[in-house]
């Protein structure tokens, strides 16, 4: 039964290089062990890195690197989707570029598998209690689990919840769900909540972020994006809202660091300028939802809707921005973890996962398509 | 015959400008709380500094019999009345763009914005405090500094409760935690970081070296001290049974009480940095 432990990356390298040496030394033992790199596009010097620091074990077969030229920000489900169709294992293991496996943990996982095949292996879900997060994304499982669910959503798109959403529909396919007890398995790098979001498209794309105070348990905010697409919700600090009080019951709770998101998902469109100096900001169903005279690109803007005028202010505050963008991915992504699972749905992804062209330990005159 | 279980009012947050907190204290907070302990309605009294959306007091009450509308009325007209006549104060916070959320009007009474519980195993800590708050900030002057200075009296108790209950150097406990928190590969580099505190040590060595001995000997009148470290010797207890080891360097219930004198972490941080400089000094 081979094992394959899958790391995809994209410009972490400094992770990757504290933890990937440690990792082979800890499970080179096994015999049946294969790590996968895949290298999502990284613009640092991970692919150099690896060639001087890897070369032995790549000729040993026991490491595969991948590249993919294509992707220019960073897709958590797509990469892991790639990475895992390219893996050759019979189980498979996601390992995040800044975790420790710990020793033998593939023997660990083996062992799992040899007790049950109908089982998947995992830090913890939604609900249950993680030692941090950062080792959420540890979850192995068969072949043929991963097909069977159709692996991560890549309707999620950015940060949070695709682990989660995973072991949801993993569990609603009727594979059990075994917790990683051992803490021996579960260590990780601390970091940044930048580093979660610093290479994917909101953080790069965003253009502003303007609030406007309702009152002082509420504001809109509005997210303003280079390619002219905006997102739009009300925040809530959570005081004496009684609606918030029903959604707290409901499995899911939209809220970080206790601010909370009143509407069940963003309000996501785009903007138009039809007529020099008129500004439209138009929703997925192209209905008007704000107009406005002024500029998105200074510090107030004045938006018109229905009834009345709404003064917005643009965030100036660094952490704060930092924040409400890792809180915008988590959002997007956490409304269709609900969808899957009030829908039941499976097997969300609609195309082939995990699509593109890698090239193979260096080679870029055979690229392969998957 | 039944006996009657304490109970906890509404909590109450009093958003008043910060110049004015030591006069509300001593003029209003303090001499209800002394008539509800003559006429024994209550058995605790929490009391907090907060800036978050705006400066204000945070002040919850745990009374003796069931608390009825008719008293969290009482409790909340008797500080918005107070607030009417004495509120001469405009907001002292600028939150556009800073802030998600706008302040709450300076001036005004706002109930159940924050969560405590007078069960809670830590509490007897956080009510030895409030009762110092209130003893002091009575008298002085509620600002920045004093603030501070408070914070560094309560954290020196708690660090020489670690050193005799662990044997533990205090020196090498506080810069393992500066070191691990900024990343430092040396204490030269903490130097810098805190280059301004450093300054402060140096030009104040005497007085702060006197915090040190008032806190560690109990000098003052009270027992108050001793109190102090008594209770965090038993929430060390507490910590090592429930994590079969000794805990780790830093401990919530510090982050806790720097909340609770609306200090952040950064101020915390300081903290330790001077409490380093006098272990050194000792």
């Amino acid at each position: 039964m081979v094992v394959s432990l899958c790391t995809v990356c994209k410009n972490r390298s400094a992770h990757y290089k504290a933890t990937i040496l440690k990792n082979i030394a800890d499970n080179i033992h096994d015999p049946n062990v294969e790590f996968i790199l895949l290298d999502y596009n990284s613009e640092d010097d991970l692919e150099e890195w690896v060639r001087h620091n890897l070369t032995e074990h790549i000729e040993s077969g026991i490491f595969t690197y991948y590249k993919t030229n294509e992707p220019e920000y960073f897709h958590r489900s797509h990469s892991r989707n790639m990475a895992f169709r390219l893996a050759k294992g019979d189980i498979l293991c996601n390992v995040d570029a800044d975790n420790f496996t710990g020793y033998s943990f593939t023997n660990y996982l083996r062992e799992c598998f040899m007790k049950s095949e109908n089982i998947f292996v995992c830090a913890g879900g939604k609900f249950d209690s993680i030692a941090c997060s950062d080792i959420g994304g540890r979850i192995g499982m068969s072949q043929e689990a991963f097909l069977k669910v159709g692996g991560y959503d890549e309707n999620m798109s950015n940060y949070g919840f695709e682990d989660f959403d995973l072991i949801g529909r993993l569990e609603m396919s009727g594979i059990e769900k075994i917790l990683i007890k051992n803490n021996g398995f579960l260590e990780a790098i601390k970091h940044s909540e930048k580093n979660r979001i610093h290479e994917e498209f909101p953080y790069k794309n965003l253009k502003n972020v303007f609030l406007h105070y309702i009152d002082p348990t509420r504001s809109k905010i509005l997210y303003i994006f280079k390619d002219n697409t905006f997102a739009t919700g009300t925040l809530s600090n959570g005081v004496n809202i009684k609606h918030l009080e029903e959604q707290r019951k409901s499995s899911f709770e939209f809220s970080r660091n206790g601010i909370y998101v009143v509407e069940y998902k963003w309000t996501i469109g785009t903007i138009t300028t039809e007529h020099i100096g008129e500004t439209a900001f138009l929703n997925e169903q192209l209905d008007t939802i704000y107009s406005s005279e002024s500029t998105t690109d200074g510090d107030t803007l004045l938006l018109k809707d229905n009834s009345c005028e709404l003064k917005f202010h643009a965030l100036k505050n660094t952490s704060l921005l930092e924040m409400i963008l890792l809180f915008y991915s988590e959002i997007h992504n956490g409304a269709k973890m609900v969808e899957n699972i009030n829908l039941k749905i499976i097997k969300p992804n609609d195309v082939q996962l995990g699509r593109g062209i890698v090239y193979k330990n260096f080679d870029y005159h055979n690229p392969i398509t998957l | 015959m039944q006996l009657s279980t304490p109970t906890q009012t509404d909590r109450i947050s009093v958003f008043y400008n910060m110049n004015c907190w030591q006069k509300f204290i001593a003029e209003c907070l303090k001499p209800y709380i002394l008539l509800q302990r003559q006429n024994q309605r209550i058995t605790a009294v929490f009391v907090a500094f907060n800036f978050f959306q705006g400066s204000n007091i945070r002040i919850a009450f745990e009374f003796v019999d069931e608390v009825g509308e008719t008293r969290t009325n009482e409790i909340y007209r008797l500080f918005a009345n107070y607030l009417q006549q004495n509120s001469p104060s405009v907001n002292d916070s600028d939150f556009i763009g800073t802030s998600l959320f706008m302040d709450f009007p300076n001036n005004s009474c706002q109930q159940n914005l924050f969560h405590i519980r007078f069960s809670d195993p830590n509490i007897r800590l956080q009510l030895l405090i409030s009762e110092k708050i209130i003893d002091i900030f009575s008298i002085d002057l509620c600002n920045g500094s004093s603030l501070f200075t408070f914070l560094l009296h309560v954290i020196i108790a708690f660090c020489k409760e670690w050193e005799d209950m662990y044997k533990i150097d205090q020196r090498s406990r506080t810069t393992q935690i500066l070191l691990e928190k900024f990343s430092a590969e040396s204490e030269n580099h903490l130097d810098a970081i805190f280059q301004p505190y450093h300054e402060l040590f140096l030009n104040n060595r005497k007085m702060i070296l006197g915090i040190y001995e008032d806190v560690v000997l109990n000098t003052s009148d009270s027992n108050f001290w001793c109190e102090i470290r008594s209770e965090y010797r038993q929430y060390l207890e507490r910590s090592l049974t429930s994590r079969r080891g000794m805990p780790s360097v830093l401990l919530p219930l510090d982050l806790i009480t720097a909340d609770q004198l609306g200090l952040n972490d950064q101020s915390l941080y300081s903290v330790y940095y001077l409490i380093n400089l006098i272990f050194s000094t000792l």
